[in-house]
């Protein structure tokens, strides 16, 4: 009986639409989660840990929707279907009903969701994964899949099943999913899961909470992985055990109670009001009259143009709101609205970590989704819709009704597609109120303009999918084999699945073109060209699958494809209607636009390969090694430096293009006198008449931009030549946003460093991957040298790593724009309407050199003799003062404790946020994103002030980095970027305190702990490192621990003196120097201290393993505590073991929880504090405290690096002795 | 004026569909007569120009219906024999849309017509329901008020009566000899007695053939006095089939009543009978079965 009853639930279930939308859905973000997924990641992707959280990730998304949807089959579906009278006077009982019901609705739900597997694994069979085998792989997936998911499903089905039983409404089980789906949203948030993008510190209350009742189990799953290497997240699976284990006995046991209270409140009887509605309609019927009598009259119909238009409305009318009618659209519709809400309020509440806050603008509420979710849902569920519309008629049994009616094809099918076209506009609109009114909610302005160019931008390419899909199921069989043909279609149009297949070019990206991103700088203009170019393209090439499609246009019963192909063209000739449709006007449109898109795809074709130097991977790779096996015979040749370079640059931001006449003075910096120049120029610049004063040129290499110089004399050591050229770039957006090249108006920016001549062999071109070495049989490379090693082979003198010039330039663009280069501004004019600078640099400056352009606004202060100037949007000047106050805090405290500015003038640029760069120092010029700089909410007193910390961590990068210029060995990253945290603590310090710089200690903690957890590398001492987690986060603990230590004063001492050392054109410094150089300003005692930071990996683990307190009278307490002291050191090699020193921390007792007071100043919350020794065997201590204690916390604000956090607040018991 | 000459249509599973059909069918009632799977749809629908035949021609008023389907669908009224209908929609705009389909573009005459066919057949209280919520007759109802949309010339019903209870089917044949005063009206059915109420004209259909064509009454006279009848016990059935040709049994007050195609008296006890339209239709089909054999 049972076994009959779910046979017969599976065949319901599987059957119907929502069946075919969830198993695409879900293999579709199977495969795109782990597209999206970075293969160069430290935790391999197809390892145990990644395929859990994946999992995860998947059920999180999808899991409510889905059993939401098969809930209304499941239960709801006998009142929809008015067969309940059935159902209850069969002899099933109770209980096998409601268990029938459910176990088919967990088995179809888990079924469902399983088929993501196959997504995973066709994604990951096409990513380069790492070596894990298929066996181990697959087991990852279903180990999470069956102890977390399976679960989980069980126990939603229960809940949305409980629903739909008793409030018969599909409305109520979609509103419950909904909810439930926000809400573990919410929770995940706040319990800092993993599973977030942007988790928060986590409330350990809610966190225990949510472990407890997690329907998936993640967060008890994240509990006991947390600290696991990228190692054992690549090869261990999780145990069920723990709390892990309690949750899912707990889940199953509530999913059971569930469905038993179903079963006891279930009345398993119709319910009254329904009976007898039809008898009653049919006694209505016999007996009323209608009032109105009305005849019955032949009408002679019309066949005319009015008719076909009466016919053309109302068809689409009634073909989009029968779509809209839908509950599949309803649920999609709400998918939509969650998916937007959760995005937007999360663009719009938050920016960047530490509670920062942007201003509410269109731009950032787009940023949310207009250029990734909005095109890649509607495409998905685009398909969908077409081919619910092309099979509608054929599906409801009225295709012999419409078919056989006079109405003309062109009605019908344009019909549909007109209808299809409003469901994308649906979705955009839908997607322009929610955003509108969010920003409306978080007080921003809102740009309806903007808005409505979603339209075009977004809308245009839903047009070109609907034709496209629509051709498809015109041709197609039945409505399986055309969704699936659509639905493959699509995936390699939003995919980069298609350039594993060799389809990599954008013209087999079908209804796409390059990103579109939006800046209030330069709006979509960094792309819109190629917008333009390639939507002409789909649309012509969509003009003519819609001519195809019409012309198969499937008018009556079988009429078999070959017939209507024979027939598209025959005017009056087909058979019942087939071939009707074109006739020479159709064949007409057909030629213009099959012409149109070749011409438009041609037009692509040459912006793309010709204009913009297109090259597919494959090609980029030859290329590469082909350079390598023709010129390494140079990589050996010494080179010229270059020395000063005088240019003539002219901008042309509306045309997005170049000018340039470039002078470089080059000089032989080595001893041995040199009798060729090897010249390297980049592709994507056209360089004119090089010519190098003195030399003959003796050989061209057009495809790989060399030069080959023959020197008429030997250019003998000291001696000076002049190298002249010109160059010029036309530039267009179809490979995208160039993120260091973008001329385009409102914003250009030309680094000239990739783009300007190279000399002698150029080692960026090397391909470096070993296995594309080995691929291309190209020899290893050489491992890189140590930093020891690279000091004996330099024997201590970096020096030839300089690359320091002197720089001039006359730079003009539009009128009206800013230009700006390095240098002193000496003259500013106009002439023929546009803006001409003359830019000089003092001395002698990194050879770091950017064009700037902008239709900036100028604010700027004299501080110490140096003009600071802010270039910024005209609307954007909120936080131009702050950023002013920022930069002359700096420059005051650089100047004083680092050395004097180089330069007169420092200048700080607003750039578009699609540059993908947050700040960036470059010298005398330093970016600031638009975003993090100039749209972030100053008015948010609670967020920690990044605007500031930037700004002082790009201004002192004009000492580390532009003023201090360190060797290119290991550890040189950190003379640069932990030195300008260091800079940026101390300022923080002085403005806001040391309480407010705990708090970025904190994260920055955190952010250690986190890259280490993720890095696929062993971690290097800190004065051997370059990987971020360690030059920034470590770096920023390990100077703020012995700036805590040594002292402020004996700190910057020791940095001046590094500077005065190393400096330009002195001996290039490398960490040595900074160990040296800190040893040099203390005393023997702290050299350990330095080292133990400096030199070594050491990680802590500090707890309190006891805690009481006792009442003393008159409000004093006493408090007795144990502690201990774990820790471990690592060798730089993989190796670890424990060491037992003593170590010094400090110790809280607290009327509060410590992290509370993070960020707040002295606090009467603070009972007392102070530094004590912890010894690995364990200590203990008593303190007396005048108020009574809550909290004991060892290291209460993240002065030390302690992997185990959760054991070093402690709750005193209380002793009453 | 309906011309249809030898029409043929196999299907690609191999079922001969319709063979060599030639019919002319003029205004009036016209009765398509035969068992499930004659081909009686199949015909239908390709003269409702939803699908074309392999080879032969049809004609209506003279306008060859494969090259000019708009010709006859601007005065087609076409009831299927099974339909659907667009999920909620109420039976007021479904009616309203599919008058605007076949081109009834004067507001005020379309809804004039429609409202008049909703309460012609009984359905104008129940307007604003959905149709996909109708009973099997309501639905029934509906498909017919739409095959009257218009100006029909050609009313091609398929099946139409099953479902509707007597005095619903009273109405409809009414409705349908109203209209076949000046229209074809080609009635499908496999209820002999709808064709002998309502058809000065009909046609038998078995296997795909024509197999009888002509007035019914015309066609009766061809039997006359060959038709007898006897009632015998149900075991002695068999006998029967094998001495005679057995047109049809049917019980009666526990016997079994034979009727026998026969010139003379067949047997003792047999009675002659006057031959109706029943008798014409199973000697007809039965006649084909035993040639089949």
């Amino acid at each position: 009986m049972m076994l009959s009853l779910l046979k017969f639930e599976w065949q319901l279930h599987s059957r119907q639409p929502v069946f075919m939308l969830g198993l695409l859905v879900c293999v579709f973000f199977g495969g795109f989660l782990i597209q999206n997924q970075s293969v160069d990641s430290d935790v391999l992707v197809a390892g145990p840990y990644n395929m859990a959280n994946s999992i995860c990730i998947l059920a999180l998304m999808i899991v409510p929707f889905l059993v939401g949807a098969f809930t209304g089959n499941a239960i709801v579906r006998d009142r929809n279907a008015r067969i309940t009278e059935l159902i209850f006077s069969t002899p099933i009982t109770k209980m096998h009903y409601l268990l029938s019901r459910w176990l088919g609705l967990v088995a179809i739900s888990s079924l469902v969701f399983t088929s993501a597997i196959i997504g995973i694994l066709v994604s990951l069979l096409f990513s380069d994964t790492g070596e894990i085998g298929f066996a181990h792989t697959l087991w990852s997936l279903l180990w999470p899949l069956i102890i977390l998911i399976l679960p989980g499903i069980a126990l939603l089905s229960s809940i949305l099943f409980a629903v739909g039983l008793f409030s018969n409404q599909n409305i109520a089980v979609y509103i419950v999913a909904v909810i439930i789906f926000l809400l573990y949203q919410l929770l995940a948030v706040y319990s800092g899961s993993p599973l977030m993008a942007n988790p928060i510190a986590p409330d350990e209350t809610l966190k225990q909470i949510l472990s407890g009742i997690d329907p998936y189990g993640a967060t008890s799953f994240f509990e006991q992985v947390k600290y696991w290497s990228p190692t054992q997240r690549n090869s261990q699976f999780f145990e069920l055990k723990g709390m892990l284990l309690y949750n899912r006995v707990g889940v199953l046991l509530l999913s059971v109670v569930i469905l038993a209270l179903c079963y006891r409140k279930f009345d398993f009887k119709l319910a009254k009001h329904k009976t007898a509605s039809k008898s009653k309609a049919g006694i209505i019927e016999k007996s009323t009259v209608a009032e109105i009598q009305y005849r019955y009259q032949p009408v002679q119909p019309n066949t005319g143009i009015k008719a076909s238009w009466l016919a053309f409305t109302e068809q689409c009318k009634l073909e989009y709101l029968s779509t809209l009618k839908t509950r599949v659209f309803f649920a999609v519709l709400v998918f939509w609205t969650v998916v937007l809400v959760t995005e937007i309020i999360e663009g719009l509440s938050s920016l960047e970590n530490l509670g920062t806050t942007p201003i509410a603008s269109t731009a950032e509420a787009l940023w949310r989704f207009q250029y990734d979710v909005l095109p890649r849902f509607i495409t998905l569920f685009l398909v969908y819709f077409v081919a619910e519309m092309a099979w509608r008629d054929e599906e409801n049994n009225v295709a012999s009704f419409i078919y056989s009616s006079p109405v003309a094809n062109i009605s019908l099918f344009f019909a549909k597609l007109i209808a299809l076209l409003l469901i994308p506009v649906t979705f955009i609109t839908i997607a322009i109120g929610i955003s509108s009114g969010l920003q409306v909610i978080y007080g921003g302005q809102v740009e309806w303009s903007l808005y409505l160019s979603l339209y075009y931008y977004s809308g245009l390419p839903m047009v070109c999918i609907a034709a496209l899909c629509l051709f498809i199921h015109s041709v197609s069989p039945n409505k399986f084999v055309g969704m699936s043909i659509s639905f493959s279609l699509v995936i390699l149009a939003i995919t980069s699945l298609g350039g594993q297949l060799g389809l990599e070019h954008g013209l087999f990206k079908f209804s796409t073109s390059p990103l579109m991103q939006y800046s209030d700088l330069i709006g979509f203009n960094s792309t819109s060209d190629a917008f333009n170019g390639y939507i002409k393209y789909w649309l012509s090439l969509s003009a003519v699958m819609v001519l195809l499609g019409y012309g198969f246009y499937r008018r009556g019963v079988g009429v078999p494809l070959r017939l209507r192909i024979q027939y598209i063209g025959k005017q009056g000739v087909g058979k019942q209607g087939v071939g009707k449709q074109w006739g020479y006007q159709g064949l007409a449109l057909m030629v213009v636009s099959v012409l149109a898109s070749g011409y438009f795809g041609s037009a692509v074709f040459y912006q793309t390969n010709e204009v913009a130097h297109y090259q597919s991977s494959q090609e980029r790779v030859n290329w590469r090694a082909e350079y390598e096996r023709k010129y390494d015979q140079y990589e050996h040749m010494l080179s010229p430096k270059v020395v000063n370079i005088k240019t003539h640059m002219a901008l042309y931001p509306e045309q997005h293009r170049y000018q340039m006449k470039a002078d470089f003075t080059l000089v032989n910096s080595h001893f041995e006198s040199l009798n060729q120049i090897l010249v390297s120029t980049d592709a994507d610049v056209h360089y004119q008449n090089v010519a190098i004063s003195g030399a003959t040129l003796s050989h061209y290499d057009a495809d790989f931009g060399q030069y080959l110089f023959k020197l008429n004399a030997p250019m003998l050591p000291g001696d000076r030549l002049q190298m002249t050229f010109t160059a010029s770039q036309v530039q267009n957006g179809y490979l995208g946003l160039q993120r260091d090249n973008l001329i385009t108006p409102g914003f250009s920016y030309v680094q000239a460093l990739r783009y300007m001549p190279f000399f002698g062999f150029n080692h960026h071109y090397q391909l470096k991957s070993p296995s594309l070495r080995r691929d291309q049989g190209l020899p290893e490379l050489a491992p890189a040298l140590s930093l020891e090693q690279a000091v004996d082979e330099v024997k201590g003198d970096f020096s030839a790593d300089y690359d320091w010039l002197e720089f001039e330039t006359v730079l003009s663009t539009s009128a009206d724009e800013v230009a700006i280069a390095p240098g002193k501004l000496i003259k500013k004019w106009k002439n023929n309407d546009r803006n001409y600078y003359h830019y000089k640099t003092a001395g002698p400056i990194r050879n770091v050199i950017s064009y700037i352009s902008g239709r900036y606004k100028m604010a700027s202060r004299f501080v110490d003799g140096i003009e600071l100037q802010v270039y910024y949007h005209a609307e954007h000047q909120d936080n131009v003062e702050h950023t002013l106050d920022a930069m002359s805090a700096s420059i005051n405290y650089a100047n004083k404790h680092f050395g004097r500015y180089l330069g007169e003038q420092l200048r700080l640029m607003e750039v578009p946020r699609n540059l993908g760069l947050s700040g960036y120092a470059m010298p005398e010029t330093i970016l600031i994103s638009e975003l993090e700089g100039f749209r972030t909410d100053l008015s948010n007193k609670e967020a920690f002030d990044q605007v500031f910390r930037r700004t002082a961590h790009e201004v002192a990068h004009q000492w580390w980095g532009h003023g201090l210029d360190s060797a290119a060995v290991e550890g040189g990253t950190v003379l640069v970027e932990t030195l300008a945290k260091y800079t940026e603590l101390v300022l923080l310090e002085q403005r806001y305190g040391n309480e407010y710089v705990r708090r970025l200690m904190k994260y920055e903690h955190r952010r250690y702990f986190n890259g280490r957890g993720y890095s696929s590398e062993h971690e290097l001492p800190l004065y051997r490192a370059d990987a971020r987690y360690l030059v920034y986060s470590k770096g920023a603990v390990a100077m703020y621990a012995l700036k805590n230590i040594l002292g402020e004063e004996a700190i910057n001492q020791a940095l001046r003196q590094l500077m005065q050392n190393h400096k330009y054109p002195k001996i290039p410094a490398t960490t040595l120097d900074l160990i040296a150089a800190l040893k040099q300003t203390t005393t023997a005692n702290n050299y350990p201290v330095i080292d133990r930071w400096l030199k070594q990996i050491i990680i802590d683990d500090l707890s309190i393993t006891s805690a009481s307190y006792q009442q003393l009278g008159n409000s004093h307490y006493k408090v007795n505590v144990c502690l201990q002291s774990q820790q471990t050191k690592e060798d730089g090699l993989g190796n670890s073991f424990a060491i037992s020193t003593e170590t010094t921390a400090w110790l809280g007792v607290f009327s509060e929880h410590p992290d509370n007071l993070i960020s707040r100043g002295s606090d009467s919350a603070v009972l007392k504090i102070a530094k004590v020794a912890v010894k690995s065997e364990g200590n203990c201590l008593s303190w007396t405290v005048a108020g009574k204690p809550t909290h004991i916390a060892i290291d209460p604000f993240y002065q030390k690096l302690d992997q185990q956090r959760d054991n070093n607040v402690s709750v005193p018991v209380f002793a009453s002795k | 004026m309906l011309m249809i000459s030898n029409l043929n249509k196999t299907y690609d599973n191999g079922v001969k569909a319709l063979v060599d059909i030639n019919l002319t069918i003029k205004q009036g009632m016209f009765g398509l007569l035969g068992p499930n799977g004659a081909g009686k749809s199949t015909l239908m629908r390709t003269l409702a120009t939803l699908q074309s035949p392999d080879s032969g021609e049809i004609l209506f008023n003279g306008h060859n219906i494969q090259h000019d389907p708009q010709a006859v669908r601007s005065h087609l009224g076409y009831l299927p024999q099974e339909f659907g209908v667009y999920p909620k929609i109420s039976a007021f705009n479904l009616l309203n849309h599919f008058a605007i389909l076949k081109g009834l573009t004067d507001k005020v005459t379309r809804l004039e017509q429609v409202n008049a066919l909703l309460q012609q057949t009984n359905l104008y209280q129940h307007r604003k329901k959905a149709v996909s919520s109708f009973s099997g007759g309501m639905k029934q109802r509906f498909g017919i008020a739409q095959a009257l949309l218009g100006t029909p010339k050609l009313v091609i019903v398929d099946e139409p009566t099953a479902g509707l209870d007597p005095e619903e089917r009273n109405r409809f044949h009414n409705v349908l000899a109203d209209i076949s005063e000046n229209t074809i009206v080609i009635l499908s059915t496999h209820i002999v007695e709808d064709v002998s109420n309502l058809c000065p004209d009909m046609a038998i259909m078995a296997a795909g053939s024509i197999i009888k064509q002509g007035p019914p009454q015309k066609l009766l006279a061809q039997l006359a006095g060959s038709i007898w009848r006897k009632h015998v016990n149900k075991q002695e059935i068999s006998e029967y089939q094998q001495q005679f040709k057995v047109i049809s049994q049917r019980l009666v007050a526990g016997k079994v009543q034979l009727h026998v195609l026969s010139e003379n008296c067949p047997a003792a006890g047999f009675e002659p009978v006057q031959a109706d339209l029943e008798d014409l239709y199973f000697s007809a089909i039965n006649g084909i079965a035993a040639r089949g054999n």
